[in-house]
């Protein structure tokens, strides 16, 4: 394979495929670059950095896995990590659960427009910036002159601290979350269940199978592949979680919505800890690869692929 | 022909057992649709309401927020409060910005993408498929283990609050690169191997074979890096720090900074202004950026 195995002699290259490869190297350039220098090179640095006591202006400071060791006993870390944990698995629960109820209803509806309508009124929120949202969902989830509140007092119940309260701000993060993102996963759902041979269904029928049966036994298990890339996807994403809570409730009240990407950012950019920040990102990363790994191995016992 | 015509029944006298049962079989559909739709209409109303709510209250007064009930409709379209968006912050600014960028962000993908998946799928070259490998593997990486990194070497090439470091480290992608290389290896190699044979290198090949016909997959990657490539928030947070370099994101967290914005009228103008150029956005490419995220998903399952 390589041209200077032992035994062999260096061959003079034929320069057809030497054109090709000068090519080929020129039109990955622009690639090829940007990688190295905004993907290989930091990564590599940013683990390197996680050895490191450093506050961006003096020498760093080899410290070996100080930095970890910190982290563990670090409480605010612990915590930020539960919440972003916490929020990852209920976020993606309701978003992957959500996405795959509504993709199902709108697929087994008969009316194209009313479908197309669906589809477009629980996408829409996917193209607004998690800012904006943040922003409008701040005005009116407000406590007191909020119009949420509102029109929950005028149907009798009481306010709700949507922001105020510990738990409820955790909950209206959540939520927001789901109103963003959920149209995306019915997206992917739909796809799926287009996917799905018409025949199978006929079969069905002809067996005389009710639609719950259908559903059991035919849709469901055809997901299953959909369901697997949204559930990996989802976790993913949500465990990078910053913007909104960022926005909308800066961590609090008290610690209560603050995630890991949110103190790594508190950490670099506010406290110049830079190498105590890189150790987080580190413990991050490999927080989500264990994740992905383990929903890939348990993957192969539940999906179903034809 | 006239066994089709026969087995159509007659027009004239239709049996009237087989119209009956269609018609009963008819309801009961349609009243399955009914319920069925039902839930999922109430649903897309909690999608709709916030961004009707925003429009009413921007159209008040400025103060206007306590008095309840908000009007669905608004009473009066005032115009205040967007003449106090345009008077705080320089909106248009923020506005110009984010076109820059997203501009040339778009563009620059295209043409790296489309370089870059052409190699991956129609020359050979040493080392291809380790690269590709790369590549694949730095998708799974979280961009905030390369941050800290990667801003010390934006400021070394002088990008720090400048609009360029929202665009030099976003001119390449991984996943676009992936999408052009799955479409360029669909393409028959008789286009390629009849161009060659008239003596076409291979710059020729990408340009008059390869562009012209991946403007489908061009269109998705366009209309998917041109979205999140607008909305980017995080990026403009650390690397921008003047008001004039502030793209809209980040420019509407400036704006609410400022004294008697927060939760009022003119943040809900704001946010107003914000929302129809991405609505509009979104009705003219609703198909393909449906198309879009379908096929990231389908890539994936």
């Amino acid at each position: 394979m390589a041209p200077f195995r032992a035994g062999m002699r260096w061959k003079k290259p034929n320069p057809l495929v030497l054109r090709e490869a000068i090519a080929g190297y020129f039109f990955i350039l622009p690639t090829l670059l940007s990688f190295l220098v905004f993907f290989l090179i930091p990564t590599i640095s940013g683990l390197g950095m996680s050895f490191f006591d450093w506050d961006f202006f003096s020498e760093p400071e080899y410290v070996g896995v100080d930095n970890f060791v910190e982290l563990a006993k670090d409480k605010l870390f612990v915590t930020t990590l539960k919440n972003t944990a916490l929020f990852a698995v209920s976020a993606t629960a309701l978003n992957v659960g959500l996405g795959m109820f509504i993709a199902i209803g709108i697929n087994s509806i008969q009316w194209r427009w009313l479908k197309a309508f669906l589809r477009t009124a629980y996408f829409i929120p996917f193209v607004i910036s998690t800012v904006v949202v943040a922003l409008l969902f701040g005005f009116l989830l407000q406590e007191s002159t909020g119009v949420v509140n509102y029109y929950l007092t005028r149907l009798g119940f009481d306010k709700v601290p949507w922001l105020s309260s510990s738990l409820w701000a955790f909950r209206s993060i959540v939520l927001i979350d789901v109103w963003k993102h959920v149209g995306f996963f019915t997206l992917i759902f739909l796809a799926g269940l287009q996917a799905i041979p018409r025949e199978l269904y006929e079969a069905a029928l002809v067996d005389g199978a009710g639609r719950f049966l259908r559903l059991r036994r035919i849709t469901i298990p055809l997901l299953t592949p959909s369901l697997f890339f949204s559930l990996v996807i989802a976790l993913i994403g949500a465990f990078q979680v910053f913007e909104s809570m960022f926005v909308l409730t800066n961590g609090g009240p008290g610690d209560a919505t603050r995630t890991v990407v949110m103190l790594l950012y508190r950490e670099a950019f506010g406290s110049f800890n830079m190498g105590y920040a890189a150790s987080m990102a580190v413990v991050l990363f490999f927080v989500i690869l264990a994740l992905t790994v383990t929903q890939v191995r348990l993957g192969d016992r539940w999906v179903f692929y034809r | 022909m006239t066994n089709a015509t026969l087995s159509k029944g007659n027009p004239v006298f239709p049996d009237f057992n087989k119209t009956w049962d269609k018609l009963i079989h008819n309801w009961q559909a349609y009243l399955a649709n009914v319920i069925l739709a039902l839930p999922l209409v109430l649903g897309s109303l909690i999608m709709f309401l916030p961004l009707v709510w925003a429009v009413s209250f921007s159209f008040g007064q400025p103060h206007e927020f306590f008095k309840l009930p908000p009007p669905v409709i608004p009473s009066a379209f005032r115009l205040d409060n967007y003449q106090v968006v345009f008077e705080r912050v320089d909106f248009l600014r923020f506005f110009l910005n984010s076109v820059v960028v997203t501009t040339c962000v778009t563009i620059a993908q295209l043409i790296t993408c489309s370089m870059a998946g052409y190699a991956f799928a129609r020359l050979r070259f040493p080392g291809k498929r380790i690269i590709f490998i790369g590549f694949l593997a730095s998708m799974m990486v979280p961009q905030h283990v390369t941050l800290i990194p990667v801003f010390i070497i934006i400021r070394g090439m002088g990008l720090y609050n400048n609009l360029g470091a929202l665009i030099v480290p976003y001119a390449t992608s991984v996943f676009g690169t992936f999408l052009l290389k799955q479409f360029f290896e669909t393409i028959p190699d008789e286009l390629e191997d009849a161009a060659k044979i008239d003596g076409a290198g291979f710059l020729q090949i990408y340009r008059r074979i390869m562009l012209p016909l991946a403007g489908p997959p061009l269109a998705t990657l366009a209309i998917l890096t041109f979205n999140s490539s607008w909305n980017n928030f995080f990026w403009p947070l650390i690397f921008i720090n003047s008001s004039d370099k502030m793209t809209l994101p980040l420019g509407m967290l400036y704006l609410r900074g400022q004294d008697g914005v927060t939760n009022s009228g003119v943040l809900m103008a704001a946010i107003v202004l914000n929302l129809v150029p991405v609505l509009i956005f979104f009705l003219i490419f609703q198909r393909r950026l449906v198309e879009g995220v379908t096929l990231s998903g389908l890539k994936g399952a």
